[in-house]
């Protein structure tokens, strides 16, 4: 149990300092839309998928990159929609309905993409 | 990136009014005073203007999706977890902080810009799967996260020279 206290933590440890360094990047850039291409980089992916690899081995990291592919595609079509929604009903109502759109999609793309 | 990267200030970047209000967001308009028609810049001096409170939010959402993750691979498997290495929290925390600070039109613009970013980050989970199997991790990481500057950045960049093509 102590083990997989410490995996998680490790993750999270990791995954938040991958986010600082973008996010620092992406304060420094300019124009916005730019900076926007930083806030959709693999910095949760590259901390969490390093210590997967690190502490669980190689074919646990593939299994989590096969299923971040799904996630992926979700993200895609949130970015697609969020800035429409944005115009509509401001930053609030239209992050939190994107987020619903990315659940969903998500959810269907897990089921439907070919497991290698 | 062909454009200039040096260290100066953009003011035309910077004046989001942050009114709370939903218009001007039609910065992409070619004929109007749209994002792409700034130069890209790295500017190391903006960051002294960030609030540390911000980053401190940026760390805190990248740490609990990370831990979100963990925590569902542990349960459901390494598969269902890795769906949440690309939830956008990160963007979603941006987002707010980014409206709050330099208006709707900011994060507007913002938003639009990470579309190229997941293109990016779809490249990056397929060259995972692909190499994860045969090359080690450092190299497959590395070359999955050349992946995503390629598609990422690269995409960026094409939409930048089709809209300033079709703005003549």
């Amino acid at each position: 149990m102590a083990r997989l206290i410490v995996e998680v933590a490790l993750k999270a440890l990791a995954g938040g300092l991958f986010v600082l360094g973008f996010a620092v990047l992406a304060e420094m850039m300019t124009p916005k839309r730019l900076a926007g291409v930083f806030s959709a980089g693999p910095s949760v992916a590259l901390g969490s998928l390093l210590v997967t690899a690190v502490l669980s081995g190689q074919a646990d990291m593939r299994a989590a990159a096969d299923g971040m592919r799904a996630g992926a595609v979700a993200f895609f079509v949130y970015c697609l929609v969020a800035p429409p929604l944005l115009s509509a009903w401001g930053v609030w109502r239209a992050t939190l309905a994107g987020l619903v759109v990315w659940a969903v999609t998500a959810a269907a793309v897990y089921l439907l993409l070919p497991r290698p | 990136m062909d454009d200039d990267m040096s260290d100066e200030t953009n003011d035309d970047s910077n004046d989001g009014t942050n009114d709370g209000t939903n218009d001007d967001m039609g910065g992409d308009d070619p004929g109007s005073r749209g994002e792409d028609d700034d130069r890209m810049r790295l500017i190391p001096r903006e960051l002294a203007r960030t609030r540390p409170w911000d980053l401190v939010v940026r760390f805190a959402f990248g740490a609990g999706v990370s831990a979100l993750a963990g925590v569902v691979s542990l349960v459901a498997g390494p598969a269902l977890g890795g769906v949440f290495l690309a939830f956008p929290a990160i963007l979603l925390a941006s987002l707010t902080l980014v409206a709050q600070s330099e208006g709707p039109r900011q994060a507007y613009a913002e938003a639009r810009g990470s579309v190229f970013g997941t293109l990016g980050l779809a490249g990056f989970a397929v060259v995972t799967t692909v190499l994860a199997a045969r090359w080690p991790v450092w190299a497959t990481l590395v070359t999955a996260a050349a992946t995503w500057v390629v598609f990422g950045l690269g995409s960026y960049l094409v939409s930048r020279v089709i809209v300033r093509r079709a703005g003549g």
